[in-house]
């Protein structure tokens, strides 16, 4: 580049900007074009696009065009009543003129609003007739969005569906059969304290669904199968039924992220059948030596990522800590060329780590966090940080590249490995 | 490379990665592969070499979480127990940059808003027309009048009736 950017410029604006005196201050934001002008209101919430009538004239039916609408009733739950949800919902939906697309329409409607909850199939089905693109549901009970789903499920022009849903008597959720969203594209589903009923029917009749975000709680079973699936976001809570096994399908997935709580459980089982992952997620909390075996399966499974994101968290209550990773069940990392190891680097652990780094032929760069925990009984000494001091001088993390580099590569696990041996 | 050439007469050698952020010049590559200097009649040289700031980061980003080991690092000398050990690289993320990157004075955003739209680069319009939505939310209309230069054409009449048309985004 010639002429490099730099603030200088930048300060030059401001300074003519500053030396204009008042008579000639010109309103710039109105002679931006009306689909610039409409594009700024679609960012902001409906009531605050609304306002914006009042502004001038050139202003007075802009925000009825904006192609985004956010309808929710909770903002007036303490403000003042809930007639003011309806007759927002009435003017930016049911009365919306319908030559001004509609992409996307977020609902967020309290359980105690009896007038609002009454209206949103009526939204619904405004929103199918104007071909809506992106739905979002934000905090539904579960008792309120069952009446609805049939309607949600036939909104087939949806690119984007995103349920948040949650129950306070254990009910169960299933879908309809005979889906017929061939455009979706991106599904959001999260579900707290619902009993999920297979979820693969529907991910069968989803024929272009690429991206699934589900956050679950309370799953004993988990099973995901789906020829589409390219990128997938799993995140499993437990409050009272911990996950025992989970199952993917994903002859397409590229990206994964998975996150785990295991409590008290038995999480026997992991399996991902999934030969295209490029990059891997994995994160554990509350982890146990009898979940070994699952993790170890995991890794085997995925063993030809390019990327991988470990991050455990040790269950601490014992006396003396034990390998997370045992050195025999670390699988060949053929393909592995950046790894991040978040963990409780104590001795077990690092020398875990090294049998990683001697199965990882191509690794460049390697990232170790130390992960504290509070650790309870009196053998606080051997939870410390075995990993070596950092360029910042301390054992908190260390970073290491270029290890592609033979001699690179031999000085890190020599280093590692002493560091493993050594006594406090 | 590729030589642009803002409205000014300021040219700019770019990689063509760099350019092709902009859906209008990919167009135009696409069409004439042989194509090396490309005119910009709406964007003078202060917004392009903003513009250009910031497709040359949204590039490099891409390009080093795709070869992140390409980018030489540092090694750690003085330190003794870290050979090749990493000083925390700028692992600043992209969002972050584009915050600090969009903090300018009004008359610049409307350019880029402008510059972004006819160059059709649509995370720069994202960008910067959420900016101009970030600075309406939280102001009383007339702070955002005073804010804007936005005179009011209404007689006091009609803007009240304006607002009891719609009582429910004026409460």
């Amino acid at each position: 580049m010639k002429s490099k950017p730099s603030n200088p410029l930048r300060g030059e604006a401001t300074a003519m900007a500053n030396s204009s005196t008042d008579s000639d201050l010109i309103d710039r934001l109105s002679d931006l074009p009306d689909a610039l002008l409409i594009t700024i209101i679609s960012f902001l919430p409906t009531p605050i696009a609304a306002r914006t009538s009042v502004l001038c004239r050139r202003f007075r039916h802009l925000w009825e065009a904006s192609p985004s609408l956010e309808l929710i009733s909770k903002d007036y739950l303490f403000h003042s009543s809930a007639e003011n949800f309806v007759a927002m919902a009435n003017r930016a939906l049911l009365n919306r003129n319908p030559s001004h697309p509609l992409q996307s329409l977020r609902l967020e409607v309290s359980h105690c609003d009896p007038c609002a909850k009454a209206m949103v199939s009526s939204l619904l089905a405004r929103a199918r007739s104007l071909d809506l693109r992106h739905l979002t549901m934000e905090d539904f009970w579960l008792s309120d969005f069952l009446p609805i789903l049939p309607i949600v499920f036939t909104i087939n022009s949806l690119r984007c569906l995103s349920l948040h849903l949650r129950s306070h008597s254990r009910q169960e959720l299933n879908f309809p059969s005979g889906i017929n969203l061939t455009c979706l594209r991106s599904l959001s589903l999260q579900l707290i304290a619902i009993d999920l009923a297979d979820l693969n029917p529907l991910l069968s009749e989803l024929c272009s669904l690429e991206d699934l975000y589900l956050r679950t709680t309370d799953t004993p079973k988990l099973s995901l199968s789906s020829q589409t699936i390219r990128k997938l976001k799993l995140i499993i809570t437990n409050r009272t039924k911990n996950l025992d096994i989970l199952e993917l399908s994903l002859p397409s997935l590229e990206l994964l992220h998975l996150e785990i709580q295991c409590n008290s459980g038995n999480l026997s089982h992991i399996y991902a059948k999934a030969p295209l992952l490029r990059k891997a997620v994995i994160k554990f909390s509350f982890f146990h030596e009898r979940n070994a075996s699952a993790v170890a399966g995991l890794l085997n499974c995925i063993s030809h990522v390019e990327e991988l994101s470990l991050h455990l968290v040790e269950f601490l209550q014992d006396e003396n800590p034990i390998p997370i990773l045992s050195g025999k069940d670390v699988p060949h990392f053929h393909n592995l060329k950046h790894l991040d190891v978040t963990l409780c680097f104590h001795q077990h652990n690092l020398a875990a780590v090294i049998m990683m780094l001697l199965n990882c032929p191509i690794l460049k760069s390697l990232k170790l966090i130390f992960l504290t925990g509070l650790v309870r009984g009196k053998k606080r000494e051997v939870w410390q940080s075995k990993l070596p001091q950092n360029a910042d001088g301390n054992d908190r993390y260390a970073y290491f590249n270029n290890l592609h580099l033979e001699e690179n590569r031999k000085e890190v696990i020599k280093l590692l490995s002493k560091k493993c041996s050594s006594k406090r | 490379m590729i030589t642009l050439t803002s409205s000014d007469g300021v040219q700019f050698d770019v990689r063509e990665a760099v350019a092709k952020e902009s859906q209008i010049i990919r167009d135009m590559i696409q069409d004439d592969c042989v194509i090396t200097n490309i005119p910009l009649a709406n964007v003078n040289h202060k917004i392009l070499s903003i513009v250009l700031e910031y497709c040359q980061m949204h590039v490099d980003k891409t390009e080093m979480e795709v070869n992140a080991s390409k980018h030489q690092t540092t090694t750690g000398e003085g330190s003794s127990s870290v050979p090749v050990a990493l000083k925390v690289s700028s692992n600043k993320n992209l969002n972050d940059w584009d915050k600090e990157f969009i903090n300018v004075d009004l008359d610049t955003l409307y350019d880029l808003i402008l510059a972004a739209n006819y160059l059709n680069i649509s995370g720069l319009l994202n960008l910067t027309t959420q900016a101009a939505a970030d600075i309406i939310k939280g102001k009383t209309t007339e702070e955002i009048r005073a804010t804007f230069n936005i005179k009011n054409d209404f007689t006091p009449e009609e803007e009240a009736a304006i607002r009891k048309e719609n009582p429910w985004a004026f409460e």
